[in-house]
């Protein structure tokens, strides 16, 4: 007898399931990281009289409270989120917990970090707090962010899960130039809406991602929970293995092979049911940007804020006016030529040294019109930028080059936008305020975030002359 | 926590799609500590209180009749982005029992069953019937019955919900859920040596 078919989601679940309880499923978690925003998950664990049950299995890194302008507690925003970086790094190697403070070189966003050092790998669970811990998938492990249930993590190395469904999204054929994988999911979240995967497991398949680099695939995995996606996945392949080959954590020798072995068996089988099949073609996807308040509220960039009287169901409507009010814009007013701010090039959705390659491109040779922060998502990607060059490059044309960390993404470092101003972004998330009270945000990618900074304005990346 | 088998209450309806969690709990509070119940404050913050800190009197939540509402009946896909504790405390703080929405963003349904918060889902048509009645009621009482699995709407009309045994008993119960897992330390140890001798590369 032939076993069923199974989506790659199911096979790690069921090799994670520890048992199954009243529809939910007690599920094994290889590795945990927490953040210096793990202060409420540490106080739970303590005021129940537990532990760190797996500290060897846990980690913390510093990522959303540190400062962009410097590699020391002295550089904190406050004394509030000084006190917190320093409060949960203390805490974790209380419990024996690895961390990667403020001032280690490995430092970065948790996301980034946790692939560059291998710490995330092929078929295994990784659970954090962290809404974007989706990112992970793009190695093949299955991520699930668990918000405060990270203090059930840390006290019993398992998490409940509702099984999730199954949905693939098939991303197919090449991508014109000057398009990024970050417009191919802006696409894709402004055509399936800001509930489109909504409780799922998404996976990412055909021959786009298939021929896609690991930074690439970050990307995609990490905005699918801004469709309402549970987990994400990619099944890995050579393009993972030999990014992952020599990284601190990854297997040596003949574990080395043992373990590629295994991570060959992992891809859904042929005739696997997804509870839902919705495919793309990437060659007609153009440069993003999101007028709006939710990602999903993105247009391609020669296209125009919607107009809410064409709006037939009401509270979408409203929901469109609301956010036109509050981004300062008309209806059909055409996105091209809106004037910026302020420019924000970073985050864990386009912090890789990929993105800041593609960013300086339109940089290069130039000067800023805006203020523009440029903010390496990981320690060893500010280090090899500075290397080659990059960071000379922002810094040459007038940009301000921080140390790494979540800085003007969540605005929880003291890099934040004042009340009224208008940045292109090229984080994850438009949300009123999310910037900073009052906030206006639009979602880019990298070369359209560095367009807008030499403008002042948003422009097509596809009309520009690179130098 | 507390234990949840009937509510009634008031019910403010929050009516907007896609209400995040940077506005039921902006970013710029979560560094502040939780003490005596005072994230409640936080709780759609921005929508309550405009830049000087005084009430948006056009806000549900501003009106004198939901001071004290115990049950959220909100517009699709609520709490969507990012995991945020504070956005789950806000509610506990607040006195929210209940939120009862066609659907909810990823993780926050995950983690408030329990904090004591019931995350109720209805089909769209008996969520906008029920903000109907409480947009032509201001203050009227929703009723949430967790054992039978039922919300009553103020006219009467009931309406049943699914919700997995596992967080109804937690809910029920008021169980820890950290104690209840480590009561299988026993299965989970096996399952480790397991994982060990499958994947003996991630010691």
């Amino acid at each position: 007898m032939t076993p069923r078919p199974r989506t790659l989601v199911d096979k790690l679940l069921d090799a994670s399931t520890i048992r199954e309880e009243g529809g939910r499923t007690l599920l094994y978690v290889d590795r945990l990281i927490a953040a210096d925003t793990a202060t409420p998950a540490f106080g739970i664990v303590r005021s129940g009289g537990y532990t760190v049950r797996r500290p060897a299995q846990a980690l913390l890194i510093a990522d959303h409270y540190t400062p962009s302008t410097g590699p020391t507690l002295d550089h904190a925003a406050d004394e509030q989120t000084r006190s917190l970086i320093a409060g949960t790094q203390a805490t974790a190697r209380s419990y024996g917990m690895r961390v990667l403070g403020l001032g280690d070189p490995l430092r970065g966003i948790q996301h980034l970090v946790a692939g560059e050092l291998a710490y995330a790998q092929p078929g295994i669970v990784v659970a954090a707090a962290d809404s974007h811990t989706s990112t992970q998938g793009a190695l093949g492990a299955l991520p699930f962010s668990v918000g405060i249930d990270l203090a059930h993590v840390l006290a019993t190395q398992c998490v409940w899960v509702h099984r999730p469904g199954g949905m693939r999204v098939q991303l197919e054929g090449a991508l014109p130039p000057n398009v990024t994988a970050k417009d191919v999911i802006l696409h894709v979240i402004a055509q399936l809406g800001p509930a489109g995967a909504s409780g799922v497991a998404v996976e990412f398949a055909g021959s786009f991602v298939r021929n896609l680099g690991v930074p690439g695939r970050m990307t995609l995995c990490n905005m699918a929970v801004e469709m309402g996606a549970r987990t994400t996945i990619i099944a890995p392949d050579q393009i993972t293995f030999d990014y992952l080959r020599g990284r601190p954590l990854a297997p040596q020798g003949a574990m080395w092979d043992r373990a590629v072995t295994f991570w060959r068996t992992l891809y859904s089988d042929p005739g696997a049911g997804f509870d839902r099949e919705v495919s793309f073609d990437v060659s007609l996807v153009e440069p993003m940007v999101t007028w709006g308040n939710n990602t999903a509220a993105g247009v391609p960039i020669g296209g125009l804020v919607p107009d809410p009287a064409r709006e037939p169901d009401r509270a979408k409507r409203e929901q469109l006016q609301a956010w036109i009010d509050y981004m300062g814009l008309q209806p059909l007013a055409p996105m091209a030529g809106l004037v910026v701010d302020q420019v924000f090039i970073g985050s864990c959705t386009n912090g890789t040294l990929d993105d800041l390659r593609d960013a300086a491109r339109f940089v290069r040779g130039r000067r800023v019109a805006v203020p523009t922060l440029v903010v390496p998502g990981s320690g060893l990607v500010k280090a090899q930028a500075e290397m080659e060059g990059l960071a000379d490059v922002f810094v040459d044309a007038g940009a301000s080059w921080g140390e790494s960390g979540c800085s003007m993404c969540s605005a929880m470092n003291g890099d934040s936008l004042a009340p009224g101003l208008r940045c292109v972004s090229t984080a994850n998330r438009n949300h009123y305020g999310r910037q900073g009270p009052g906030s206006r945000t639009h979602l880019a990618s990298p070369a359209m975030a560095a367009a807008a900074a030499v403008a002042g304005r948003l422009v097509d990346v596809r009309a520009l002359v690179v130098a | 926590m507390e234990r949840f088998e009937t509510v009634t209450a008031v019910a403010a309806p929050i009516v907007a799609r896609d209400v995040d969690t940077d506005q039921i709990f902006p970013s710029r509070f979560l560094s502040r500590p939780r003490a005596d119940g005072n994230y409640g404050q936080y709780l759609l913050h921005d929508h309550r209180f405009d830049a000087q800190g005084r009430p948006r009197p056009d806000f549900v939540l501003s009106d004198e009749r939901y001071r004290n509402a115990r049950i959220l009946v909100a517009g699709a896909n609520y709490a969507c982005g990012s995991a945020r504790p504070g956005a789950v405390f806000a509610h506990v703080d607040f006195g929210i029992r209940a939120v009862i929405a066609e659907c909810f963003g990823a993780v926050f349904p995950t983690v408030a069953f329990k904090y004591g918060i019931l995350t109720a889902q209805l089909a769209p048509a008996q969520v906008a019937e029920l903000l109907a009645q409480l947009l032509r009621s201001p203050g009227a009482q929703v009723s949430i019955d967790l054992p039978r699995q039922a919300v009553t709407a103020p006219d009467g009309q009931c309406f049943s919900f699914e919700i997995d045994p596992f967080a109804k008993r937690l809910l029920v119960e008021g169980l820890d859920p950290i104690g209840l897992t480590l009561g299988f330390r026993a299965e989970i140890e096996r399952f480790e040596e397991k994982r060990r001798a499958a994947l003996p590369w991630l010691a």
